[in-house]
């Protein structure tokens, strides 16, 4: 048999006689079936590709539960949230409750508010009642005794209250 | 060769081309078969055989015929079904996420959708592309949901849960079990760098095809592609990974 110039694969051609033997043309599929040298270095890519299957395989977990367990199937399926899913829930919530909190906590200070106004309200009406009576009797006491004539206007001693009387209030006032 | 040249000498040449012809035919069918199957062990189930790895069935029950009945309402089927490709779709949406409780978790809403669209599945022949486009879609959707989430700072910038920390450096121990740990996260980390440097389609295609073991076939009527396209993908996605020396050193066993 004369010695022919042999024209092995390509790697190129090699990884498309992986993929699909129909990607080679008639010639290098039948230099492929009897090239024991283009067979070796396919078969060596074969090899590298089937151990990362099996590495594969191998190495990750087997589940631990089964889904959808028989009775869950009978029911109407529910979303199954995941972790992650809980912190927009978590901040919607507080949220909320920052608002309702704020919205509370409002009321609270408008009442203490109204109350404070009430009572001030009531210290002006105080005020103003005691400025009216003093503007209808501008006298002291004292002197509105003697006037009635029911105190001797030559007695050194004062009544009691004219002694402890405080002046009015009214001097503040303009 | 031989039978041919016993051939051609009892029966002359005719023999001998007959017998050439039908040889290099059984070996070409042989290799088109050989090129069909799964490229590892424990391989997965051919199209209309029941698998069984996670549960013993009693006799043989072809898949097209419990997707038959899970379609028209029988629930025991449905859960035979689940029983053949449960571990399977596990470990194909591990493969992707790897993260156990993820996977768990994503398995789950990928049987649920089957469950809810099977009475739309038209061709019962085509079961397994159609649940691995449902797993690919799902696990699609989450890496987007995951990297939206990481993007606004509600998740770590990690891929793994934190209770699946990788193992402490704890010096050299030469006991059976940390070697294999050792290999297995080599693995793990190596497959990783190549899956980097794959384009989005041809990581998904390279994985279906040697990882979870669909058939070219397969893989284009889960991606919803023509097979011409899948394949254009996997040799460009088999050129990165004949260039990944790393990698391949690990799967000979050789070092580094």
């Amino acid at each position: 048999m004369t010695e022919q110039k042999i024209h092995h694969l390509s790697d190129d051609h090699l990884l498309r006689s992986v993929i699909a033997e129909t990607e080679l043309t008639v010639e290098m599929r039948t230099h492929l079936s009897s090239c024991p040298r283009c067979l070796q270095a396919r078969r060596r890519i074969e090899q590298d590709l089937g151990q990362i299957g099996k590495f594969a395989k191998r190495y990750a977990p087997k589940p631990r539960r089964r889904p959808l367990a028989q009775a869950a199937i009978n029911q109407q399926p529910r979303l199954f949230l995941r972790r992650w899913a809980f912190s927009p829930l978590i901040a919607a919530a507080a949220t909320v409750m920052i608002i309702t909190g704020s919205v509370v906590v409002d009321k609270v200070r408008d009442q203490r508010l109204q109350t404070t106004l009430y009572e001030e309200m009531l210290e002006d009406e105080a005020f103003m009642t005691e400025i009216s009576n003093l503007e209808e009797n501008a006298l002291p006491r004292f002197y509105v005794d003697i006037s009635n004539g029911s105190v001797d206007p030559d007695s050194e001693e004062g009544t009691e209250e004219d002694a402890g009387r405080k002046p009015p209030k009214g001097d503040a006032v303009s | 060769m031989e039978r041919a040249v016993e051939a051609w000498k009892a029966n002359g040449s005719f023999s001998f081309v007959w017998t050439i012809g039908w040889e290099r035919a059984s070996d070409s069918r042989e290799a088109t078969a050989a090129r069909e199957r799964p490229f590892h062990e424990g391989s997965m189930i051919q199209q209309d055989a029941p698998k069984q790895t996670s549960r013993t069935i009693e006799g043989p029950t072809p898949v097209t015929m419990l997707v038959e009945r899970a379609r028209s309402g029988d629930r025991a089927a449905f859960d035979e079904l689940i029983g053949i490709f449960h571990e399977d779709i596990f470990r194909m949406v591990y493969y992707r996420t790897r993260s156990e409780m993820d996977a768990e978790d994503l398995t789950q809403d990928i049987f649920l959708q089957v469950l809810r669209h099977l009475p739309k599945l038209k061709d019962v022949e085509r079961f397994r592309p159609w649940l691995f486009s449902i797993a690919v879609n799902r696990v699609r959707d989450y890496g987007r949901k995951k990297r939206l989430m990481t993007l606004f700072g509600l998740l770590g910038s990690g891929t793994r849960d934190e209770d699946e920390q990788e193992p402490e450096d704890m010096g050299v121990d030469e006991s059976p079990g940390a070697l294999d740990q050792l290999l297995e996260q080599e693995f793990w980390e190596r497959l990783q760098e190549l899956s980097k440097v794959f384009s989005q389609l041809e990581r998904e295609v390279f994985f279906l095809r040697f990882l979870d073991n669909l058939s070219i076939k397969e893989i284009a009527q889960a991606l919803s592609k023509s097979e011409s396209a899948i394949k254009t993908h996997l040799y460009r996605a088999l050129k990165k990974f004949k260039d990944n020396s790393d990698l391949i050193q690990l799967l000979r066993g050789e070092e580094t």
